[in-house]
């Protein structure tokens, strides 16, 4: 058995031809027995390992000089034994491979068999055992390990070192004993009363809690006895106060988010437009250039990493009205609950790539656990704005295994390393999906909850992924009338820019940019299928969104669901009105925009577990090449 | 590139001058014209939208061009749409022939008139005096300043207060020491009356004057902040 297991570690080392071992099968004229075959094992220098299948002329030969497993017949040993008169038959015997079935996906020993992992010991502060976002024992009724699966990232000795997540929110505690030595102060910006310290404003119902609730859960110290502990405890976090007048400009909006963008690797927000489902907003024209400058510019050319919180708007809201959540550039982030349905106040669109965990269980214990004002701690930290930070907790364990990843790289480490677990759709609307490439997706939680562990082993073999193209892939541009009781079908016929500058033959993110109006906006659905046959519902009906006159103008419906698919082939968009009462409105235009890579991404990739979602994804891409 | 439009304006216009009454000719100039037009609109626009700068951007010998997002913003909408630096028309949402340019006009506006303005008299019969009152959007409403404590490694020549208590007192009793506009939602009592004079020994002192915040200038928008509503206040630990 033990031979087997080496054999199985070391053929993934050998990515092609035949495996030998050191074990040889010899068959003996006549049946002499076990032993005389211990003796011709040991004048030819082998060892008997013993009789096969109680044989008395079949055996099997072992030579400890031989290494477990070489590319290469040992032509020299089989020579002496073939050449003993009492041989028959020798048959050095070559390893193949086998694998567990109902072998749980993506543990972090098969990605990387080679990492030693320390022995892990729980943090002593005296809120862990209530964090059960970090660790799910089962506390409070909720699914054991259901968790970030932190501690597996941990124990490869990833902790968030040198890197800095910025809180873009109310303000920070930093003089609270959990994150003082966390804090980088060099990084922060106070933009509500323009000074360098974001320190909050006292009101009587301690309102200005959440960025320092927010920073608890990305950096709060560990061992330190005081509060829990943070996703990524040896990380800095820097606070961006900006939240915190009773207006809003674009101007602190794009001074935020472009703040000290090579000291700051992470940006975490938690806001948006008004979540009251009829508003259709998203980041003015001085914050989408702050956005796209991070992105391209900031960490010194790698990319900022911009989290975003979907939403608390429920289910009568689509967070691709959003067009901070919905944007290519932000990884918005959904949450469930610890028992792995989704929060009853969850807003969800197509736009999500994963999700994280936050409160909404009947049981109130069930919050997440932080730092609070003026040094306090709290268990009762909610709403998907909890879920955003954590995100940005385990991004800074990735950023930390390898500081040479990009925005981009990120995000695709997200789709390969997140699970489905056991999240599901409380009322049973929103089913797991498998995309064109065998990469599962669900309306609600993107493409899973994060795991930190497999992110931060695969972070650590990660190639950066190829050069990214932007196609314009066609438009339809003829004004159509959307009648009240069916659907009509739009259809574009695309190459995906084949042969051009822009050629995007395997996808990342996908947007529909739509112009339509309708007697009730809110009723309008939307559906988008790729030529692979993947449905994204890029627009759900919002029953409160009563517009009749503005509708959608040029705006960018995005999904994710499409990742690592190929777009040569037929979209389609569907429109439809879900709606008793009369209605009618006219689509004017749309245009598909398809953004990817030309070259397979992850073809320089060693691939350590035969289930994970990247051998899956990239073994499709493989066997679609020698299709070609 | 300027004298090429030069010269090819001055091609429309001799050519019109000649043969204005041939009608072929006259279509053919008023399409050049509408070109040469549709070309400077085009790069009007282009200067208001500053491209980033690509060279500056290809650091680490990481990148080639093509991998960078580009954006484009369309003034009306505020929506992002990636655009290739080589074609800087070919995206989805061409802007129209009209072009809007944006004001040349800075800074704070003061606008007086209406009942606001000179000696009016008002009521029918006359009997209360008007009073000035200029408008303006130079001080938007700001609440308190929070104190800034010294972070690890900072001291009072950063402008931060070494002598500091983290706790809800101190902050109230410093902020309470300013004159401010009351946050109403977030407060169980608002004065009348502002304070008139410091009621206590905590000095307020902003590190740089309040009043001249440049972040809290433009025009609002309709951001919330996404916190959790259905949670109890109660703390279940303490």
């Amino acid at each position: 058995m033990f031979h087997l297991a080496a054999c199985l570690v070391l053929l993934s080392k050998f990515a092609s031809g035949e495996v030998f071992t050191n074990s040889f099968l010899v068959r003996l004229h006549g049946e002499p027995g076990n032993e005389v075959a211990n003796q011709i094992a040991s004048r030819n220098g082998f060892e008997n390992v013993g009789p096969i299948l109680k044989s008395k002329s079949e055996f099997h030969f072992v030579h400890r000089a031989l290494p477990h497993a070489r590319s290469k017949r040992s032509i020299q040993h089989m020579r002496k034994l073939k050449v003993d008169p009492l041989v028959h038959q020798a048959v050095q015997q070559s390893g193949f491979k086998r694998v567990k079935r109902g072998y749980k996906p993506l543990k972090v020993e098969n990605l990387v068999p080679d990492i030693v992992m320390k022995e892990s010991q729980d943090p002593s502060d005296p809120y862990f055992p209530f964090q059960w976002y970090l660790k799910n024992t089962g506390q409070n009724g909720g699914k054991a390990k259901l968790d970030l699966n932190v501690e597996a990232a941990w124990a490869q000795g990833v902790t968030g070192r040198n890197i800095t997540t910025a809180i873009m929110d109310d303000g920070v505690d930093y003089m609270h004993m959990d994150l003082k030595n966390n804090y980088n102060a060099k990084a922060s910006y106070d933009f509500s009363s323009n000074d360098p310290h974001p320190y909050p404003r006292y009101t009587d119902d301690w309102f200005n809690s959440h960025g320092t609730r927010c920073a608890g859960e990305v950096a709060a110290a560990r061992d330190n006895g005081v509060c829990g502990v943070g996703v990524a405890y040896d990380s800095k976090i820097a606070g961006i106060r900006m939240l915190d007048q009773p207006y809003m400009t674009d101007l602190i909006e794009a001074n935020s988010m472009g703040h000290e963008p090579n000291l700051i690797d992470i940006y975490s927000a938690s806001w948006g437009p008004t979540d009251d489902g009829k508003t259709v907003d998203g980041p003015r024209n001085a914050t989408m250039r702050a956005i796209v400058r991070g992105v391209n510019e900031g960490r010194n050319g790698l990319g900022n990493i911009y989290v975003w919180a979907s939403g608390d708007g429920g289910e009568d809201d689509d967070c691709n009205c959003d067009g901070y959540a919905a944007s290519m550039w932000t990884i918005s982030i959904n949450s469930a609950i610890n028992d792995g349905q989704n929060a009853h106040y969850d807003e969800s669109c197509s736009s999500t790539l994963a999700s994280t965990f936050s409160n909404g269980a009947k049981d109130p214990n069930t919050g997440v656990a932080t730092t609070d004002l003026y040094g306090k701690c709290t268990t009762t930290h909610s709403g998907t704005s909890a879920a955003a930070p954590e995100a940005a907790g385990v991004f800074a364990l990735a950023l930390e295994a390898n500081p040479q990843l990009t925005w981009r790289d990120i995000q695709h480490l997200t789709v390969l390393t997140s699970k489905r677990n056991s999240l599901f759709d409380a009322k049973g609307r929103f089913h797991w999906t498998m995309n064109g490439v065998g990469l599962e997706f669900n309306h609600l939680f993107g493409f899973g909850v994060l795991d930190a562990g497999a992110m931060v082993a695969l972070a650590k073999q990660w190639k950066t992924v190829p050069a990214r193209y932007h196609c314009e892939a066609g438009s339809v541009k003829q004004v159509t009338e959307i009648p009240s009781s069916r659907s009509i079908l739009l259809k574009i016929k695309t190459n995906a820019c084949e042969g051009e500058d822009t050629q995007v033959s395997y996808v990342e993110h996908v947007q529909a940019v739509i112009t339509l109006n309708a007697t009730t906006r809110g009723a309008v659905e939307l559906f988008l299928t790729s030529p692979m046959g993947t449905r994204s519902m890029i627009l759900s009906k919002r029953i409160n969104d009563n517009d009749r006159r503005d509708g959608f103008t040029k705006w960018p419906f995005m999904t994710t669901h499409t990742w690592g698919e190929y777009p040569q082939g037929t979209w389609l968009l569907e429109i439809s009105f879900n709606s008793q009462e009369p209605n009618h409105g006219f689509i004017k235009e749309w245009t598909l925009m398809i953004h990817g890579t030309r070259d397979p991404p992850y073809s320089s990739l060693p691939v350590s577990d035969p289930h994970s979602k990247l051998a899956i994804v990239k073994k499709a891409h493989q066997d679609r090449l020698k299709m070609k | 590139m300027t004298n090429l439009f030069t010269l090819l304006l001055l091609g429309v216009f001799s050519a019109e001058g000649f043969n204005g009454h041939f009608k072929n000719d006259r279509v053919l100039t008023e399409n050049l014209l509408r070109e040469v037009v549709d070309k400077m609109g085009r790069d009007l626009a282009d200067a208001y939208f500053d491209l980033p700068d690509l060279d500056s951007t290809n650091q680490n010998g990481r990148a080639t061009d093509v991998d960078k997002d580009f954006d484009a913003v369309n003034p009306q909408t505020g929506f992002d749409y990636p655009e290739s630096n080589n074609s800087p028309g070919h995206s989805p949402s061409l802007r129209d022939q009209e072009y809007l340019q944006q004001s040349s006009l800075w800074g704070h506006q003061f606008v007086q008139g209406g009942a606001g303005e000179g000696k009016q008299l008002l009521k029918p019969e006359g009997s209360i005096k008007n009073q000035n009152q200029v408008k303006t959007d130079a001080t938007l409403p700001a609440y308190c300043n929070p104190p800034n404590p010294c972070p690890v490694g900072y001291t009072a020549e950063d402008g931060c207060l070494e002598d500091f208590e983290n706790s809800a007192e101190y902050s109230r009793v410093y902020q309470a020491a300013q004159e401010c506009m009351c946050d109403a939602e977030h407060m169980f009592a608002c004065p009348q009356e502002p304070p008139q004079h410091n009621p206590n020994e905590i000095e307020y002192s902003p590190f740089l004057n309040p009043d001249k915040n440049p972040y809290l200038q433009g025009d609002m928008l309709p951001i919330a902040a996404k916190k959790g509503n259905n949670v109890p206040k109660i703390m279940a630990l303490e």
